[in-house]
């Protein structure tokens, strides 16, 4: 089947749900700039980040509770608009796309370092708007692509990471994983997950072989460089590594959800050229 | 194949597509600083080991030690990774800022970083203050007295010891 602006506009309203779905989560946990109301930064070795710093931006969000205000307003409605211009099929889309990628990584960025989250699991928001900067259908094609390629090379690098790091020689790599990751509720106090955990730290094959698992499962995306066959397998995998990471580690990966869109629309050709 | 007919339809978009490619393969490669959006996903490659020491917060809030369990475990890491952070913000801004300026310096930019801009200038009473309301906010009651110690735990034979004894944070000032 080909490509078509129906495709675009389901993708984009899948997008937004993902969004707006995380931006309740950051609601519910307190955690927007204005219910937080950061009082101090810790930066990151980023190039890009410590440009960004330059303008001073953290010292003024730490500052003025206004600014704080109209940065969470904007987060929410720049995904908005961009997707409600999708669906109009608007002009200024592109314009939006832009500004959309460029404010989301802005934010994401100085809300990683004033907050506990970790940006690597904030990178769908800052990519996947950019893909709707296409005018036409069969540049959005290859934005897409080239969003699901990026996605692979980020998700088997960490494959590559575990043996350069040593961690997959390591036969109580996942053992060590869950002390460091979970010993202040163990300590703090017993009930059916600490005892898990436990079972699971005093039991290091176990822990190893879902540590293995997680290892093969990163491994496994590089096929999709070269075929596109095994796609909602990819999807498949994703989820199963989503659930038990946030199960097992307390690691919200379900952000990086809207990139399985690069990978469920995937399967659609370009009019044009007719890929295979 | 897909490059090709990328390069066929937008020079362009190829070739910013193989900058960015090419930026993330040589950043990770380098091992070193990032730059956003290109980060390195490590997600627990250095070995780690059950025997490593642990250090872990006990929080007291009117004399009573606060269940984590009871509360989110987005609200649970706000609580713990924000005194974590705020220990080492100092030792960290300090070393980045260096690190930071040296690659600028490369670029002939280094001396734009100006180096308050790069610190925060927060006493231990303000932190305090921000931390107290912090966890009014997330225990949802009213705190009237907090205590915060740090101890050393060790995993051995299926459980934790204490491998040091409870310290006070020296940057909670309560008093």
């Amino acid at each position: 089947m080909l490509l078509n602006n129906k495709h675009i506009k389901q993708f984009a309203v899948f997008f937004l749900a993902c969004f707006l779905i995380n931006y309740t989560w950051l609601v519910y946990n307190g955690l927007l700039f204005s219910q937080l109301q950061p009082v101090f930064f810790v930066n990151r070795q980023d190039i890009t980040g410590n440009i960004l710093m330059l303008f001073n931006i953290q010292h003024i969000l730490i500052n003025s509770r206004e600014v704080r205000i109209i940065f969470d307003v904007i987060y929410l409605l720049l995904p908005v608009l961009l997707v409600y211009s999708c669906l109009k099929e608007n002009k200024v889309k592109s314009i939006l796309a832009v500004c959309t990628g460029l404010f989301i990584t802005v934010y994401n960025y100085f809300f990683s370092i004033t907050s506990f989250v970790s940006i690597e699991i904030l990178l769908a928001w800052m990519l996947i708007p950019f893909i709707f900067i296409a005018r036409k259908t069969n540049n959005f094609y290859f934005n897409l692509h080239c969003i699901r390629i990026l996605f692979i090379l980020f998700f088997f690098s960490a494959a590559l990471w575990k043996i350069r790091g040593g961690g997959i020689f390591n036969p109580v790599q996942m053992a060590g994983v869950l002390v460091s990751q979970h010993a202040d509720l163990i300590i703090h106090k017993e009930n059916w997950y600490t005892k898990l955990l436990q079972y699971l730290i005093t039991n290091s094959k176990l822990s190893y072989a879902l540590y293995f698992i997680a290892f093969l499962t990163e491994l496994f995306f590089i096929t999709g460089l070269f075929t596109r066959r095994f796609d909602n397998f990819l999807i498949l995998l994703f989820l199963l590594f989503a659930v038990f990471n946030y199960f097992l580690m307390e690691i919200n990966y379900f952000t990086w959800l809207p990139f399985m869109g690069c990978f469920y629309f995937s399967k659609y050709k370009l009019p044009a050229l007719n890929l295979k | 194949m897909f490059l090709k007919y990328l390069y066929a339809n937008s020079k362009t978009r190829f070739v910013l597509f193989m900058i960015i490619t090419a930026s993330f393969i040589f950043l990770n490669i380098k091992w070193g600083a990032v730059a956003t959006p290109l980060y390195q996903y490590g997600m627990f490659s250095g070995r780690m080991y059950p025997a490593d020491t642990q250090k872990i917060y006990h929080i007291y809030v009117n004399d009573k030690l606060v269940d984590l369990n009871t509360i989110t475990r987005a609200k649970k890491d706000l609580l713990l990774i924000t005194l974590e952070k705020f220990e080492k913000e100092k030792e960290i801004n300090d070393l980045v800022f260096i690190s930071m300026q040296k690659i600028f310096s490369y670029a002939g930019v280094g001396s734009f970083m100006k180096e308050d801009i790069y610190k925060n200038n927060i006493p231990d009473q303000l932190f305090t203050h921000y931390y107290q309301k912090l966890l009014q906010d997330v225990l949802d009651y009213h705190v009237v007295k907090t205590s915060i110690y740090s101890q050393l735990y060790r995993w051995h034979s299926g459980n934790f010891l204490p491998a040091s004894s409870p310290e006070k944070l020296p940057f909670f000032v309560t008093e």
